[in-house]
């Protein structure tokens, strides 16, 4: 495994390794939905843990646009005084 | 007093709101290889687990989310409090201990999930609210805990879940919608049913930007912009602008890190119930 993951790799796998992590989670009573670990997904991928451990730590920092930090503290003023039930 | 009791109080008095107890079997029966108290410390049996540091009932009173993000709580005082109850369990009742990170070990993925812990320890039950946890008496918590070799009884998941609310299961009747949801229905959506949470799901990427507005990813984000500007004077507007600024800050002073949003949670009934009885 090089210091840092190769880029073409990155590109080749981000997609699906976010998909797997805890990006979106689900909660269902007696129903098991949690993301994978990065050891899980390297199993499932055929990839090394290292590898899948950087794809995911750069894909988590580049799937959110930065657009999204720089607009959020107007979002959350906004909400914070809409009443409830008004979308 | 029996040991359990004694760290309790310990925990109590070193400045957590509540403490429990979850034994490290019953974690390991829901954390995946690798996020389990004994893949930290060898030979672990239980976790202590501390709630507290959340925001005052002034701060959700604060009329603004920002004064709420950025003064209203503080997590620091509850990790130096599991730090120094990791001494007093090594010290005075002769068991390794370990204080949990609070923190992430990699990326977005924490060192273990201090929410299952929390739930294990009978701390509190996942809400609709991204599974926050919520306490039956004080709400909203944070948490940290010990991790140590000691034997001690768990005190166990909470028979009655605190969430949802009998207020939002009426709401959930008449409207379809909670008071969370309809703060946050980019992030949050479920379905309550005959009273209890059917289903529930959470966008940590639509949450993460709101919530953790000025931490290390985003300084992170606009250091990558600034050295990828050509132009030097909009090279100088990204780093000395206002945000990046707080970025900074927030990573020098530890403040501002995370749970910068509270939307989800500012209507609860749960998490606004300890401010009734005030003046």
């Amino acid at each position: 495994m090089p210091r840092f993951v190769n880029i073409d790799l990155y590109n080749r796998h981000k997609d699906e390794i976010w998909k797997l992590t805890n990006a979106k989670q689900r909660f269902e009573s007696q129903i098991s939905h949690r993301g994978l670990t990065d050891r899980e997904i390297a199993s499932q991928l055929g990839l090394t843990v290292a590898a899948v451990t950087e794809i995911r730590c750069i894909a988590e920092n580049e799937m959110i646009s930065l657009e999204k930090y720089l607009d959020a503290d107007d979002t959350k003023e906004q909400r914070y005084k809409r009443a409830p039930g008004k979308m | 007093m029996d040991a359990k009791a004694q760290i309790v109080e310990k925990a109590l008095s070193l400045g957590a709101r509540a403490a429990g107890i979850a034994a490290v079997d019953s974690i390991n029966r829901f954390a995946p290889s690798g996020y389990r108290p004994d893949d930290i410390l060898q030979g672990a049996l239980s976790v202590i687990v501390l709630g507290g540091n959340a925001p005052t009932a002034g701060s959700w009173r604060s009329g603004t989310n920002r004064v709420l993000g950025s003064v209203g709580y503080n997590r620091s005082q509850l990790t130096a409090a599991a730090r120094r109850l990791a001494y007093f369990v090594e010290d005075h009742l002769g068991y390794y201990a370990i204080p949990i990170p609070s923190g992430n070990r990699t990326g977005h993925y924490p060192y273990i999930s201090l929410k299952l812990c929390a739930d294990r320890a009978g701390l509190g039950s996942r809400s609709m609210a991204g599974g926050v946890i919520l306490n039956p008496q004080y709400g909203l918590l944070y948490f940290n805990a010990v991790i140590t070799t000691m034997p001690l009884e768990e005190d166990g998941p909470l028979a009655d879940p605190v969430c949802p609310h009998s207020s939002c299961v009426r709401l959930w009747e008449k409207k379809k919608t909670t008071p969370c949801i309809s703060s946050c229905p980019d992030c949050l959506s479920g379905e309550i049913k005959a009273g209890r949470i059917h289903w529930m799901e959470y966008r940590q990427d639509c949450c993460y930007p709101r919530a953790q507005t000025t931490s290390m990813d985003v300084f992170q984000k606009l250091l990558l912009e600034a050295v990828d500007e050509s132009d030097a004077d909009r090279r100088k507007a990204i780093l000395f602008g206002s945000h990046f600024t707080r970025a900074v800050r927030s990573i020098a002073y530890s403040s501002e890190l995370s749970a910068q949003c509270f939307n989800c949670l500012k209507r609860c009934p749960v998490v606004k119930r300890p401010s009734r009885r005030l003046r």
